[in-house]
């Protein structure tokens, strides 16, 4: 790593923050923990909050309450260009007036770095991003990837506490934006920069981070590691917002230390008890079944958890299919058979078995 | 960790002391050269001769016969122009936005000729040609003689009188409705009409029932803009009305206004006669910002561009386009006229060819020429840095109470430059003792920069519009503390804005009598004074020589910002 980038990460801690706009509150108390060096994501569907998040972190809006802390330091009240936070903007903004050169060099001269400094330091920014040989193109001279990359040497040059991305692959198209949301993950980790990463994309969401919040009407739904987002949802939105979940209705029987027993399908299943809330008994609530936990069988087959039901659809998708199968009553499940062989799909009447995995079922509340 | 209490905030603009101290003087700026000399107008308009207050005056207005035929002559001839100022904008308008007829190009560029000239320019070219000497009406009076004819001045058409006034008038205020007009037809989406078509619509209606509906919010506002400028005129009724409008014994109200207080020395009147022309004004102003702009069916964003509509019927085509045509080789020959006219011994008697006319302007008007030139440039230039500065501060840093500070920087736009110039000569002549100016250069500077600001405004609050407020976070976001980032992100993506705004305040300034003909001195003549009076005594070969004088150094200072912002006439086409 080129020694004019060295980065000294500090954490990001927002606690207990409120902004509210008019007499509608965009984030609601919201505690969220950004750790040192780690990649965070903010998640959710346009006009959670998320956005409103980072840019209260970016010193761009100022938090009705709470306090925000970046390292020691609380920030509230101070401006954007006295903090130690650089933002990636989802439309990148460059200065349209300046070279590629002129806006990697804007935040040094801003900040009155030494002149001498100035041109190894865009160098070496430039080489980071790849964008060598580009330092006199102008900013209209670039294409959508290359933008980007100036964007985040113009960022990561003034060598900030904690970067801030804003969406920074909405713009790209599909194939781009899988390869630059590598080369982010591997930039982030060789300089281990604090991350705090926006985006409205699981799977964005998923590949990236090291902790993954989960943002809905302006509150945190859960946070915590990718698999934990998906295995242990903690509410329904999580669980439908990530992923792709089938909902059967619950009842919780009897609570032990580390089981619940449901009545769900006309049975009993003896699950896991949930970790991210808690289980009484008597109340009502929902299995989260992963299309890629249940799986097909002959109608007759028997052993373990299974339903007999009919095949309703099916979508050949090459790596997989999808089928959907209702069972009686009114449930219809999404069944994932991974690696189908066209000759042997099924067809809709088909008669079908569903097995469970039911070490993969997870139990969570039934807000309705 | 204990939740930080939420502590009183002061508005951002507070917390930026640069911020706030500009506004500041915006405020004060405004205050001073706004509101004290309309407020001075309106009460010197109600001062009783022994104190007091009395509204003698206004009753003697509304009920002497005189007046009213002034007020009249004002409505009818105003009402005219700006009918057939919006027929020509839209024939233009319509030629360049929807057909593929030759000479786009050149029709788009000859309108904006008429901007770039004193509005009483056209009224003296009209003299060159159509007065009793004018070239085309001597031509005339040749061929009646030749003809054998007993009186052959029948055969002439004198240009005194109202249609004269209406004619110049037209010639002058057309470019603006055309301005508005052609954005509009621009930015009406081409799919709406080719729709219409589609559903089978005929051209005649899809016209009627598409293209004019959403042409009339844009239609409507540029005809109350038309008619304002109408109405508050003073170069063409000065010198073509002359007892010979429809009601004859009376004038209009500008030249009215100022014969009142330099012929008659009645300040009472002339001042109640500037608050009458102010009324009708004010109210188009607010209601074309506040309720127009609401209606409008077309944003004008991005870059408007031409569309061919296939359909336009071949007699439709043609008939606007001669009618184009006609106009353009007339605004041509009224430049021509005027060239000719300065290098001509006597118009209309000796076509000698001739340096002596040029000779004396260049020697009487040498000061007149250096002023104008210094004090426009000056106060463009001021009037353009102040005006963005401003608008930068009105939509990047509002604070509440910013809409009504915007309103009132704008009313130097909206008040007829009788009115400004007036204004300016009572609160700082000496009527009101407190600062006095009358007589200085600074008068003129401050008048010029007071009305030029508005286009500074205007024109930087339209450019923000364009820049994504994003650009200016990141500036902060990298580090740039507010003052650093406008002069280095925000004012250089603002630079063509300067420019044009600049060349525009520039251009009016050079052009203006109205509101400066109060304010001249022995010590501070001005060009377009000059030009005027020569105009009036009848001097017509100087006349015409500091017309070429002033359309020279107008678009050599045009032609200078052109190579320097790279864009052209279009920075004119805002």
């Amino acid at each position: 790593m080129s020694n004019t980038l060295r980065i000294d990460p500090q954490s990001v801690v927002l606690e207990r923050v409120t902004k509210r706009f008019g007499t509608t509150a965009a984030v609601d108390d919201v505690t969220i923990t950004a750790e040192a060096g780690m990649l965070t994501t903010l998640l959710g569907p346009s006009g959670c909050g998320k956005t409103t998040t980072l840019r209260m972190i970016g010193g761009f809006y100022d938090p009705d309450e709470g306090s925000i802390r970046i390292g020691p330091k609380v920030v509230n009240g101070v401006p954007p260009h006295a903090r130690s936070t650089r933002t990636v903007f989802q439309s990148y903004a460059l200065f349209p007036h300046m070279t590629v050169f002129e806006n990697v060099a804007f935040g040094l001269r801003a900040t009155r770095v030494p002149r001498a400094e100035i041109p190894p330091r865009v160098q070496d920014a430039l080489a980071l991003v790849g964008l060598e040989g580009f330092a006199q193109r102008s900013s209209g001279q670039l294409s959508g990837g290359q933008q980007q990359r100036v964007a985040f040497a113009r960022a990561l040059v003034t060598r900030p506490e904690v970067l801030l991305l804003d969406e920074p692959l909405s713009n790209l198209d599909a194939k781009l934006r899988v390869h630059m949301r590598a080369e982010i993950r591997s930039l982030q980790q060789t300089l281990g920069i604090t991350t705090v990463y926006v985006t409205h994309d699981q799977e964005e969401a998923m590949s990236l981070s090291d902790h993954v919040v989960v943002m809905s009407d302006g509150h945190v739904e859960q946070q915590g590691a990718p698999h934990d987002i998906y295995e242990r949802p903690a509410t329904r939105f999580v669980a439908d917002f990530i992923g792709v979940s089938n909902f059967v209705a619950a009842t919780i029987r009897t609570v032990a230390a580390a089981e619940v027993t449901v009545d769900a399908l006309g049975t009993q299943l003896r699950l896991a008890r949930p970790t991210t809330h808690d289980v009484y008994e008597g109340e009502a609530g929902l299995l989260v079944l992963r299309p890629e936990h249940l799986h097909l069988e002959e109608p007759d087959t028997v052993g373990g958890v299974g339903f007999e039901g009919t095949v309703a659809s099916v979508a050949y998708l090459g790596a997989a299919a999808s089928y959907t199968v209702a069972l009686h009553g009114d449930t219809v499940l999404t069944v994932e058979d991974p690696a189908p062989r066209g000759a042997a799909l099924r067809r809709p009447g088909d008669r079908v078995r569903v097995r469970l995995q039911v070490d993969r079922v997870y139990v969570v509340p039934d807000a309705s | 960790m204990a939740v930080l209490t939420p502590r009183p905030r002061r508005p951002r603009f507070l917390r930026e002391p640069v911020v706030a101290f500009v506004y500041a003087l915006v405020a004060l700026t405004v205050a001073l050269l706004v509101l004290y000399p309309t407020f001075t107008i309106l009460v010197e308009s109600v001062r009783g001769p022994e104190g007091g207050l009395t509204l003698a005056r206004y009753q003697r207005f509304f009920t002497s016969t005189y007046f009213l035929h002034t007020l009249y002559n004002t409505l009818l001839v105003s009402g005219i122009a700006t009918a057939l100022s919006l027929v020509l904008g839209f024939a233009f308008a319509y030629v360049v936005t929807r057909t593929d007829l030759p000479l786009k190009g050149f029709f788009t560029a000859v309108v904006l000729v008429p901007m770039l000239l004193p509005a009483f320019l056209i009224a003296f070219a009209l003299i060159l040609l159509l007065g009793r000497n004018g070239v085309i009406n001597r031509a005339l009076y040749e061929i009646g003689a030749w003809l054998g004819m007993a009186d052959p001045s029948a055969l002439q058409w004198v240009i005194f009188g109202s249609h004269g006034v209406i004619m110049a008038q037209t010639l002058t205020f057309f470019p603006m409705a055309f301005l508005v007009i052609s954005a509009a037809l621009a930015a009406i989406d081409p799919r709406m009409e080719e729709a219409a078509e589609d559903l089978g619509g005929g051209y005649w209606f899809t016209m009627r029932r598409v293209t004019l509906p959403l042409l009339a919010p844009a239609a409507f506002s540029s005809a109350l803009l038309v008619f304002m400028f109408n109405a508050s005129a003073f170069g063409a009724p000065a010198v073509l009305g002359g007892g010979r409008l429809f009601f004859p014994q009376a004038s209009m109200l500008a030249p009215e206004a100022i014969i009142q207080i330099l012929g008659l020395y009645d300040w009472g009147m002339g001042t109640t006669i500037a608050v009458i022309l102010v009324v009708p004004s004010l109210i188009i102003y607010v209601f074309g910002e506040y309720y127009l702009k609401k209606r409008s069916y077309v944003t004008v964003t991005g870059t408007p561009t031409a569309f061919t509509l296939r359909t336009v019927p071949p007699a439709v085509k043609w008939t606007l386009f001669a009618i184009c045509l006609l106009v353009s080789v007339f605004i041509i020959s009224v430049v021509l006229v005027v060239v000719a006219g300065a290098f001509t011994r006597t118009w209309g008697v000796n076509y000698e060819l001739t340096w002596r006319h040029m000779a004396t302007a260049l020697t009487a008007s040498r000061a007149s020429i250096t002023n104008s030139l210094l004090l426009s440039g000056g106060a463009a230039a001021a009037a353009a840095v102040f005006g963005i500065l401003s608008a930068y501060l009105f939509t990047r840093r509002p604070f509440p109470g910013v809409r009504v500070l915007d309103f009132t920087a704008m009313l130097p736009y909206a008040l007829p430059g009788v009115v400004m110039g007036l204004g300016f000569a009572v609160a700082f002549g000496g009527r009101w003792s407190w600062i006095v100016l009358t007589g200085t250069a600074s008068i003129i500077f401050l008048n010029h920069f007071i009305r030029r600001m508005p286009f500074g405004i205007r024109s930087g609050s339209s450019a923000l519009k364009q820049i994504d407020p994003v650009i200016e976070e990141a500036a902060a976001d990298l580090g740039a503390k507010p003052v650093y980032s406008f002069r280095r992100v925000t004012f250089p993506l603002l630079r063509a804005t300067v420019l044009g705004a600049f060349v525009f305040g520039f251009i009016n300034m050079m052009t203006d009598i109205t509101a400066v003909i109060f304010l001249v001195s022995p010590r501070w003549r001005l060009l377009s004074i000059d030009l005027f009076n020569a105009i009036d005594a009848g001097r017509l070969g100087v006349a015409a020589a500091l017309s070429v004088i002033m359309i020279v150094s107008t678009f050599a200072v045009l032609l200078i910002v052109w190579r320097l912002s790279g864009k052209g006439l279009d920075l004119l086409r805002r």
